[in-house]
């Protein structure tokens, strides 16, 4: 063998760097997190191979998404939190001519007490226009736990209010009634304009994904 | 001629990169050679060399290598690096002025 | 004084903190002493005597220990250790994360490269357009092969949505119709021959999606077809697509 030793010095340096080289590989193949919501938006629109520049809209940080606008289409990124930064966990381009997301929770499970009770919130993300409320209707239909017979519906109705350019946000309303039979949907949304006026009003079939708006 | 110890001691590192200046060798090699150049007159306690070597190496003067012997021997080979000729020059000239400083001395006191 | 060269050489490495290094100097100390005990016996010294005067010639092994306990630093040498193992640990981890990556996607990089790995039909491919995806149906091999004639084709599908949902269920409805007759289910067979490519991270492939799907379907039969049309009659998204063999001479 004709190769010389390494000095014990040396060879150190020489581990350092093969054990950074091993760190640097391991980040890359896992994908580097960011700490930009802007990089988070463009790797979302890179999964549909798209390259074109991306603007923030607004950052849900409550559901960990962030929604943007690419080739004039909503685009929203989902993402994790990590150590160094988020990482990206979903992508969603949404079909031209889909104006905002309409996001609405309607259950609490507390996991301390094992309960699920009823409490509402929302957020409507994306091109509003001059809304400045809304209102959204929820049916809740009650269903006897073993018979699973409808027991009692009725509508719900939540109020929300701009906040942002590009959201309107529906504040908790606790309803503290169980919620483990409980089945609850989307029917309708309403926007209103400063003075009062109907913008625009939205029916939902029951079995729409209950983000879709 | 026997040469005082003393006058040795600093020097060694300057002789075992002379030795290593044009072939590599092993240590007891290293021991006979210097033996047979120097007529005998240095022959410097044979383990004292390996600190030198060692050190020599852990500074990157000279490199170590193993081969096997045909007696089925492994003997480590010290060969001198780049960076080791360059310190045997500057060994070399530092012990040149050191000597024509010696000898200016010597020579000086019979020259008033 | 030492008797035994083992004695002298082991009061020399027990200066030598770093003990990881002491075997390796012992060897090249007992080589030298050995080497200088043969060179001896040849000059006629007789085995004891030579022995004693190699002995002696190696000199005071504390001072010699002291001297080569500064060549090999303890932290030097631990720190040396620490990084064979760092570096042992780092390598075992990226071969695991290597093996545990399969399937998964990590950049779009590697999922641009499955879509350039698409197989484009061919020009003489049926074509239609439906809301989810973009449909093609192009001719392929026909050949003989134990008595019976085995004319394939393939169905390529491109979803628009890369996230909505699988077509593979639509497999089973398909209605294929050759010149002579409608063509029951047991006649065809479906090969997947799109890898899969799922687009989310994470240990669970919850949310995983493929965005083309390429079948080669296969009729076996006693008969060479003329053409053949692949039908997809529900709901709403309902296509037909025809395939022509050219005259196979």
């Amino acid at each position: 063998m004709r190769l010389p030793k390494l000095s014990r010095r040396q060879k150190v340096v020489r581990n350092f760097f093969v054990a950074a080289l091993c760190l640097f590989w391991m980040a890359w193949h896992h994908g580097f997190p960011t700490r930009s919501y802007e990089v988070l938006l463009q790797r979302a629109a890179g999964v549909y191979l798209i390259e074109a520049p991306v603007e923030l809209l607004y950052v849900y940080e409550e559901e960990q998404f962030v929604y943007g606008v690419v080739d004039e289409r909503l685009l929203r990124a989902g993402y994790e939190d990590e150590l160094f930064g988020m990482q990206l966990n979903h992508s969603r381009l949404y079909p031209e001519g889909k104006r905002y997301v309409v996001h609405y929770n309607t259950h609490d499970y507390d996991k301390a007490s094992d309960t699920c009770t009823l409490r509402f919130d929302g957020m409507l993300i994306g091109f509003l226009g001059d809304a400045a409320t809304a209102e959204m209707d929820i049916q809740l239909v009650t269903y006897h736990s073993i018979t699973m017979k409808e027991e009692s519906r009725e509508i719900k109705t939540i109020i929300g209010v701009r906040e942002g350019n590009y959201n309107l946000r529906f504040p908790v309303v606790e309803d503290g009634r169980d919620g483990l039979n409980v089945n609850a949907s989307l029917v309708s949304l309403r926007l209103y304009d400063k003075g009062g006026n109907l913008l625009e009003e939205k029916f939902y079939e029951p079995q729409d994904l209950f983000e879709e708006g | 001629m026997k040469i005082d110890k003393s006058l040795m001691t600093g020097s060694t590192t300057l002789l075992v990169l002379s030795l290593l200046a044009r072939e590599e060798m092993y240590g007891y090699q290293m021991i006979t050679e210097l033996a047979r150049r120097s007529d005998h007159t240095f022959e410097l306690k044979e383990g004292t060399l390996y600190p030198i070597l060692h050190t020599l190496e852990a500074d990157r003067l000279v490199t170590v290598r193993e081969k096997e012997a045909e007696t089925g021997r492994v003997r480590k080979y010290y060969r001198i690096t780049r960076k080791g000729l360059k310190a045997l020059e500057e060994k070399k000239e530092e012990w040149n002025v050191f000597a024509q400083k010696v000898n200016a001395v010597i020579c000086g006191a019979s020259l008033a | 004084m030492e008797r035994r060269f083992e004695d002298w050489c082991w009061k020399v490495t027990d200066q030598v903190r770093f003990w990881p290094d002491r075997a390796e100097i012992a060897k090249e100390l007992t080589a030298h002493y050995e080497d200088h005990v043969k060179d001896l016996e040849r000059l006629g010294y007789e085995r004891e005597l030579a022995k004693q005067r190699a002995l002696g010639a190696m000199g005071d092994p504390v001072e010699i220990g002291k001297a080569l306990d500064k060549a090999h630093k303890p932290w030097l040498g631990w720190l040396w250790q620490f990084t064979r193992g760092l570096i042992l640990v780092l390598l075992a981890a990226c071969l695991v994360v290597y093996l545990h990556a399969n399937g998964r996607v990590n950049d779009a990089g590697y999922r641009i490269q499955n879509q350039l790995a698409w197989r484009a039909p061919s020009e003489g491919a049926d074509r239609v357009e439906t809301e989810q995806a973009t449909l093609c149906l192009s001719p392929g091999q026909i050949t003989k092969e134990d008595g019976h004639i085995h004319a394939a084709f393939q169905l390529s599908v491109k979803m628009k949505d890369p996230f909505g949902y699988s077509p593979n269920y639509a497999i089973g409805y398909l209605e294929i119709t050759d010149d002579r007759g409608p063509i029951p289910l047991q006649e065809w067979t479906a090969e997947d021959t799109w890898p899969e490519v799922g687009y989310w991270r994470g240990l669970q492939s919850t949310d995983t999606s493929w965005t083309r799907y390429q079948w080669t379907m296969e009729l076996v039969l006693d008969y060479s077809p003329e053409w053949v049309e692949v039908r997809y009659p529900y709901g709403g998204n309902d296509w037909t697509l025809r395939v022509e063999w050219e005259e196979m001479a």
